[in-house]
């Protein structure tokens, strides 16, 4: 009997919660109703057509915007006008009158506040982000020591289009950050994406098609973690190809993509970018959509070549790699991402400027260079609001004896609590661990705590 | 090695705090009935679809693209629980209810099958601000009708 009351009282409680909510709501739909009467009185009452009023409530919504007309024929506007602004096809879009175009623009503003153990030098991008390449080994000299950064270079402006078309849907995409100098005050506008596709075919620069996005790590580092492949961006044409297998969705794609090599050169101990290719890199891909995540299988071919100089006659090898991407859903919202990496023509996929696609050996002949990478990172969520990341990334190459003050290994750790009040607004903390070996075995080590604030818009 | 074994042990507390997330308004814990689980699955498309607002390094035009393929399981997911709903009515008859509660049951199914189809027609529309507060309303009629009828 007792547990019967109780079970009674539990009930009540929560019937009582939900009329609560429900007299709310329909207070909030009275409230709505009242002001779109008046709205409808004032406008069928007024006699002269006003200048255009700014649009001030969602464009979701489709008021009408009301244009002036000439004096002689002023006349009360007719309450069945069609609108002229109307909410576009894809979110956070609009029409374009006239046209089947949508059109939308948006972005973030972040600021980044990034407390570091160790300072990268003056005017480093690894004072901003986490550069491994930019780690300073052992010993330290001198005007290394802790390091404060505040900047706001993440911030984002995009701009998309969205238009229907009997060759399937055409759409375009620009975006632009402010990462295009290291100057730690310095804002240059640097371009990220800009491509258009039409139905499955894809062309212009944005993420290389060996990179799964959807499995980097929910980092509050511009750079994510050691292990994922190199955000990198580069000028292509790609085809997408969706299809099922037992009614999985899956889809193959395949690109052609902006060469470029990134030989060791031993003379100096540099890293030399050679961008007079012959052949695009060649990348493959298949994507799998079971309902509980998606996986990925990615190869990519390349010819890595240099003329060390112009005497000397010009030597290439091809090379490949491959890559396993993922994000598994785990329980509820939560998930695991994960990157597996292989490959001897890696180098400038991996990390940034860290290891280089090949070098010379003795003999003068061109040598690739193999590297593994791998990343795994788990994201929870407390509630709707609270998440937490905790990431582990490592990064090593078989770098010829040879090859001396060549970076060898790195390994980066990030774990973070963000916090989301609404959709469009993010503040979090962040740790990061870091670490980078040399060939020769000498090291260094970074921890940062950073402190950003995100507001989409 | 030490931070690898501490990274770890944080991931198993993050697997270990990991919740069923289904919701405990179903009429029977170890058999949920399959309009809770389209309810649920509906409820776990919705958090993914707004997830995506988080994602760091996807470009907007693909989490358009992600936002279509989560929105085209939504009316599945839709479809379906309108489908359970007429299977609910459908039971009516073998529960022995008086004329009045077979009225309330009947009024009760119908406003979830509406619902569903009311969620079905708002993502078609992509009118996504309206579906949390349909989304409430369903919940709202799920938790009278297991209040009314949960013995049964």
């Amino acid at each position: 009997m007792r547990e019967l009351i109780l079970e009674l009282t539990s009930q009540i409680k929560a019937l009582k919660s939900e009329v609560s909510k429900s007299n709310a709501r329909i207070d909030e739909l009275e409230q709505k109703l009242a002001n779109t009467l008046q709205e409808k009185s004032v406008v069928a009452q007024s006699p002269v057509v006003t200048p255009a009023q700014p649009v001030t409530q969602p464009l979701a919504q489709a008021l009408p915007v009301v244009a002036p007309l000439p004096a002689a024929s002023a006349e009360a506007p007719k309450k069945d006008s069609p609108p002229v602004v109307t909410a576009g096809d894809v979110k956070a879009t609009i029409k374009i009158p006239g046209t089947d175009t949508s059109i939308g623009v948006g972005g973030y503003v972040k600021l980044d506040a990034l407390y570091s153990s160790t300072s990268m030098g003056n005017n480093m991008y690894g004072n901003q982000r986490l550069e491994p390449s930019e780690i300073p080994v052992n010993p330290l000299g001198k005007g290394n020591e802790d390091q404060l950064t505040l900047h706001a270079k993440e911030s984002r402006f995009w701009l998309k289009s969205f238009t229907p078309s009997s060759w399937g849907n055409m759409n375009t995409y620009v975006e632009i950050d402010f990462f295009g100098d290291p100057g730690a005050y310095t804002y240059t506008p640097r371009l990220r994406h800009a491509y258009g596709s039409l139905g499955n075919f894809l062309a212009g620069q944005t993420w290389s098609t060996f990179l799964n996005s959807q499995a980097l790590a929910d980092t509050l580092d511009n750079n994510t973690s050691v292990g994922s492949l190199l955000t990198l961006r580069q000028p292509q044409v790609r085809w997408t190809q969706p299809f099922t297998v037992d009614n999985l969705p899956m889809e193959w794609q395949a690109s052609l993509e902006a060469p470029r090599s990134r030989i060791w050169d031993t003379s100096t101990n540099a890293m030399t970018t050679v961008t007079s290719s012959h052949y695009p890199d060649i990348v493959a891909r298949l994507n799998f959509y079971p309902s509980w995540g998606n996986l990925s299988l990615a190869a990519l071919g390349r010819q890595v070549q240099y003329a060390p100089n112009s005497k000397e006659p010009e030597k290439s090898v091809w090379g490949s790699a491959v890559s396993a991407a993922g994000k598994i859903n785990t329980s509820g919202p939560d998930n695991l991402r994960f990157m597996l990496n292989y490959g001897n023509a890696m180098g400038r996929y991996d990390e940034n400027n860290f290891f280089a696609d090949a070098t010379f050996n003795q003999q003068g002949d061109i040598e690739l260079i193999t590297s593994y990478s791998g990343m795994l990172a788990y994201q929870h969520w407390w509630d709707k609001a609270w998440r937490s990341n905790v990431e582990y990334g490592i990064a090593y190459a078989d770098q010829p004896g040879f090859a001396a003050l060549a970076n060898q290994q790195t390994q980066s750790v990030h774990a973070n609590l963000l916090w989301s009040p609404m959709l469009q607004t993010t503040i979090g903390l962040e740790y990061i661990y870091a670490n980078r070996e040399l060939t020769n075995h000498q090291n260094g080590e970074l921890h940062r705590l950073q402190f950003s604030t995100r507001f989409n818009f | 090695m030490r931070k690898t074994v501490t990274l770890f042990a944080c991931l198993l507390f993050f697997a270990a705090c990991s919740e069923n997330h289904v919701h405990t308004n179903a009429s029977d814990p170890d058999h949920p009935a399959l309009h809770a689980i389209h309810d649920q699955e509906l409820r776990d498309l919705m958090d993914k679809m707004n997830a995506l607002m988080m994602e760091r390094f996807m470009t907007e035009h693909e989490m358009d693209i992600e936002r279509r393929r989560h929105a085209s399981k939504i009316i599945a997911a839709s479809k379906n629980l309108a489908a359970t709903s007429e299977r609910l009515l459908q039971k009516l008859p073998e529960l022995g209810l008086d004329t009045a509660e077979q009225k309330a049951f009947r009024d009760l199914a119908g406003r979830l099958g509406q619902g569903a189809h009311t969620l079905q027609a708002q993502v078609e529309n992509q009118s996504f601000k309206a579906i949390s507060a349909t989304l409430h309303d369903m919940q709202s009629t799920c938790l009278a009708c297991h209040t009314l009828f949960r013995k049964l």
